[in-house]
């Protein structure tokens, strides 16, 4: 296991995190939850910038907050709000990075930056957006990390450019040891890119599954009051009353699909099942 | 550590311009008004402050710097270093500049040993300021910190001129004590670097002890 | 050999990929030996989750259809094209069976889904 978060615990005034989740080798991981639902708390308190008031978090096996200057090394960091100073040009950070990680390559760095028109000589605060956060994955995938840690790396970008950003990830991943974690609040990026998706919301980790199952196994059937009381509820996870009935959330679409070829389906998108999951009641 | 102080120098390449301005001043004071330690001392202020300033620029990135290979002990030690060489440095400049002048102004030629004890003073003064400084800044942030400061300073400087004053009568008050300083010169320098190393140590401690608890 | 991924059909992912895959050794244009992309090559291609390409490679490797050499890549295996054939035929079997006995449960005749099938032929 390359990152485990277990029951990490962190108590504000108006919010409090209460969160497990775990990073396998090779995988990329998803975390999904609307602003504020505790995506970058969690980040913070695995990179340990918020010190967490119980719990456990381990990278690479050694506990988080005793990580030395090798292991470090080896993580890759995107941060929504920061980054190195905005009056440093692109060159000179390239400068401090190589004095500070040992694989950092230069060449291989200048080269993407190249690729994607970032201008190596100008201050970064002359950067649009998307500039920005290019070169912040960028830097992040510099130096071979084995561990990408990367909360909203897409946020503010339009769909092009996200989706660029998401296929420098999946270039990442070509190397089959490497793993990610990734936060994001548009769960398109997600669904197209993670093998495992952690949705959370007000601090509560609420599904943890595979992107393939919620593809392939998760429906939204929708019924009249009749249909509803008639079937078989083991495989229903959530329903929501609705105009003409009710809506139902299942993960095991194929089953209802067989024996009840009549009702409505709907395969199940991130967005709905994350609203249902929220939204609906248990069953 | 190494990056980490590159950094800061790119920083600080940053304001060279400032830099440059310092020294315009300090030279028109020199040449101009012949205020010697007037001139000195506040070279020693504002090459405190440059530090101080490199503080300010990390604080948008804070979160991301605590990322990199470097721990937050180290992050600390970068900025001490950082202050006592360039405060050196700075002092350095000044004793040239000052230097320069003597040569071009027979009348403002200064003895050497009275030069370099000024000097050393006033390394003393720049030290004591940031360790006064650094630990605020990374308290309370550079906006906060930064008043905090101001405040800090002036009280300071308000409270021990009304000392003097009240101790002694103004005007033999100041050339008394400079009298007392040259005839036990040995035992004041003695005394003084004492109290900055130690003050120093103490601010070190402080300011790992607040780093070690912050949060991003 | 390119795949095409429909991301709004109801059928998952991970089988729509092993039908490709099936179709292809069946019309030859995946022969013995050939290799199939790695896992995250086809997962970065056609922008699906790795796992999801695992789970079909997996699939067809318990089926015979592919061999996996740990470290190297997925191959296509020497399976005689008559049995993928064969194994297609039987799908289309179970699929006629079931949809005769639904014709049936809701009370047509023999007759009558005769006729269903004679006109839907044509």
């Amino acid at each position: 296991m390359l990152l485990e978060v277990r029951n990490v615990r962190k108590q504000y005034r108006r919010f409090d995190l209460d969160c497990s989740l775990q990073v396998q080798e090779g995988r990329i991981v998803g975390l999904i939850g609307k602003n504020g639902a505790g995506k970058s708390t969690t980040f913070k308190a695995i990179l340990n910038l918020v010190i967490p008031d119980s719990g456990e978090i381990r990278i690479f096996g050694t506990d988080s907050r005793e990580l030395d200057s090798e292991l470090r090394q080896r993580i890759g960091v995107v941060l929504a709000d920061s980054t190195f100073s905005n009056i440093m040009t692109v060159k000179q950070i390239a400068d401090v990075m190589g004095r500070l990680y040992a694989k950092f390559d230069a060449e291989d760095f200048f080269r993407k930056c190249d690729r994607f028109q970032i201008p190596l000589r100008q201050k970064t605060k002359e950067f649009s957006t998307g500039m920005l956060a290019r070169l912040k994955l960028l830097i992040a995938m510099s130096y071979q990390a084995d561990l990408l840690i990367l909360d909203e790396p897409a946020a503010g970008l339009d769909v092009l450019a996200r989706e660029e950003i998401m296929d420098l990830l999946r270039e990442y991943m070509m190397e089959e040891h490497r793993s990610i974690l990734i936060s994001s609040h548009i769960s398109s990026d997600l669904e197209k890119l993670c093998d495992e998706i952690y949705m959370i919301d007000q601090g509560r980790i609420i599904l943890h599954e595979e992107t393939d199952r919620i593809l392939s196994d998760y429906g939204i059937l929708k019924l009249d009051e009749a249909q509803f009381s008639g079937i078989e509820k083991q495989y229903l996870l959530r329903k929501q009353k609705e105009a003409y009935g009710v809506r139902c959330l299942t993960d095991a679409r194929q089953f209802y699909l067989e024996n009840y070829p009549g009702v409505l389906m709907e395969k199940g998108s991130i967005d709905d099942v994350i609203s249902m999951m929220i939204q609906g009641e248990r069953l | 550590m190494n990056g980490l102080i590159r950094k800061d120098i790119y920083l600080l390449k940053e304001m060279r311009f400032v830099l440059l301005l310092m020294a315009a001043i300090e030279i028109f004071l020199v040449f101009q008004n012949k205020a010697v330690d007037f001139a000195m001392g506040y070279m020693t202020v504002l090459g405190a402050m440059f530090v101080i300033n490199t503080i300010s620029y990390d604080e948008p990135g804070f979160g991301f710097l605590m990322t990199l290979p470097v721990s937050r002990k180290q992050y600390v030690a970068a900025k001490y270093l950082l202050g006592i060489c360039s405060g050196v440095l700075f002092e350095l400049m000044s004793i040239g500049i000052v230097t320069a002048a003597g040569l071009i102004l027979p009348d403002m030629r200064q003895g050497w040993f009275r030069l370099l004890s000024q000097a050393g003073m006033y390394c003393g003064l720049v030290i004591l300021l940031q360790s006064l400084m650094i630990p605020l800044l990374l308290k309370f942030g550079a906006e906060k910190g930064r008043n905090i400061i101001l405040l800090g300073v002036v009280a300071i400087f308000l409270t021990s001129v009304e000392l003097v004053r009240f101790l002694m009568p103004a005007e033999e008050g100041l050339p008394r004590i400079s009298e007392w300083i040259a005839v036990h010169s040995g035992m004041t320098a003695g005394i003084g670097i004492c109290f900055v190393c130690l003050f120093l140590a103490g601010s070190i401690w402080l300011s790992s002890r607040i780093m070690a608890r912050k949060e991003f | 050999m390119r795949f095409m991924i429909h991301n709004t059909s109801m059928q998952p992912i991970y089988e729509q990929l092993m039908d490709q895959i099936k179709t292809g050794i069946v019309e030859g244009t995946l022969q013995e030996n050939d290799a199939l992309p790695s896992v995250r090559a086809l997962a970065k291609e056609l922008r699906i989750s790795a796992l999801t390409v695992k789970k079909a490679y997996d699939a067809l490797e318990a089926e015979g259809f592919i061999v996996t050499v740990h470290g190297k890549g997925s191959y296509i295996a020497g399976t005689d094209r008559g049995l993928v054939q064969e194994a297609r035929r039987r799908e289309v079997e179970e699929l006629l069976e079931s949809a005769i006995q639904k014709g049936k449960a809701c009370g047509m005749t023999e007759e009558e889904l005769r006729e269903m099938w004679e006109l839907m032929l044509e």
